[in-house]
């Protein structure tokens, strides 16, 4: 078989397949357990988590501006130290995140927020959020001048702001 | 993973695509909370979704379709994120396509066998060979594919992805890329080659 035949052959192989059952009865129980996508215009938002939400985007938005403006001068320096310019701006986001994050959940809401983590579902959510900073900051190292890993980094920081939103909105 | 997932950063559909995206107004009605509406997405794009899940797993059923489920899951998640710049069913089936990419980087690289396709694996002899025939010996032949070579393969050759594009999903070089596909054929013809001549 010639390599334009087996090309052909493989373009020509169908792109739909049914499962074996129809899975919607599963996909629905699962968005049962969750909340409408966060567009929908039903739930309450407190002053509480607009005020968290707006320290957290202006913490990373800081950090993330301040990067992009700055690589020109900083790449050099940190391919010349090994240490790497995003690996860096990595560290200095996530110190943001939890300056602003402690800043935001202390004091009265403190207990409220512990119980809230506690719950399976969230606990699962954190736990896939830090599977996906580890291995992105894995990456990081591999490739520490990365920009597009640091905004994929920067992502799950707003991402694990989000999944806090719940217990804000009802403080 | 779901920051990985986020990466979509597909080219955009033409201007005049996405005024007429099918889906635009189901879309809206599902990203406003209304389950009913992202049921109808399902039903339509189900098939296009499960058949590239299944083809980048290797063909196991039960994989897929755990998949296919994350990946109807992920979408209805991340709604509020799609912003009509591409159309919908491109958006999902990128989507759909990181879900089993994730599958995948989770896996051990000792699980992308060397030899994939050995003595064993050779395909019956039949004489006689329909087009049909060669397709049900290209589907198995591809999904005994390494891991990473499938997913190369499947992308470039079957979904007609760009090495660059792939290279950036799965983390490696263009380079690397272009040297899975290279192999991945000439797994695939070794294993076609002396019944489909």
């Amino acid at each position: 078989m010639s390599d334009f035949e087996l090309r052909r052959a493989l373009k020509d192989l169908p792109r739909e397949r049914d499962p074996r059952a129809d899975l919607w009865p599963g996909i629905a129980a699962r968005l049962g357990a969750q909340q409408a996508p966060a567009a929908a215009p039903v739930r309450r938002q407190s002053p509480r988590w607009l005020a968290i939400a707006a320290t957290v985007a202006v913490a990373l938005g800081a950090t993330w501006l301040g990067l992009r403006t700055q690589p020109a001068g900083d790449a050099p320096r940190a391919a010349r130290d090994g240490s790497g310019w995003s690996l860096a701006q990595a560290d200095a986001m996530a110190e943001s995140y939890r300056g602003a994050m402690a800043a935001s959940l202390g004091g009265e809401h403190r207990a409220e927020m512990a119980r809230f983590l506690a719950t399976p579902d969230v606990v699962a959510a954190e736990r896939e959020l830090d599977a996906a900073q580890r291995q992105l900051q894995q990456a990081l190292r591999a490739d520490p001048n990365s920009v597009y890993l640091l905004d994929l980094l920067r992502q799950t920081h707003e991402q694990r702001a989000r999944l806090y939103r719940p217990a804000l909105a009802i403080g | 993973m779901n920051a990985l997932a986020l990466a979509m950063s597909r080219p955009e559909a033409p201007v005049a695509e996405r005024a007429n995206d099918p889906d635009s107004d189901t879309v809206r009605r599902a990203a406003s909370g209304d389950v009913r509406a992202f049921e109808d997405l399902y039903r339509r794009h189900a098939r296009r979704v499960h058949g590239a899940i299944w083809r980048l797993v290797g063909g196991v059923d039960a994989r897929a379709e755990e998949l296919t489920q994350e990946a109807f899951v992920r979408a209805w998640q991340k709604l509020e994120g799609f912003r009509f710049e591409s159309l919908f069913s491109t958006w999902l089936h990128r989507l759909a396509v990181n879900t089993a990419l994730m599958d995948l980087r989770s896996r051990k690289p000792a699980e992308d066998r060397e030899d994939p396709l050995g003595e064993d694996d050779v395909l019956p002899q039949r004489e006689h060979r329909a087009r049909q025939d060669l397709r049900i010996d290209l589907e198995a032949a591809v999904a005994k594919l390494p891991p990473r070579a499938r997913a190369v393969l499947v992308l470039h050759d079957v979904e007609g992805w760009k090495h660059e594009e792939i290279g950036r999903e799965l983390g490696m070089a263009v380079g690397s890329s272009k040297a899975q596909l290279h192999r991945a054929r000439g797994l695939l013809r070794r294993a076609l080659g002396d019944e489909h001549e």
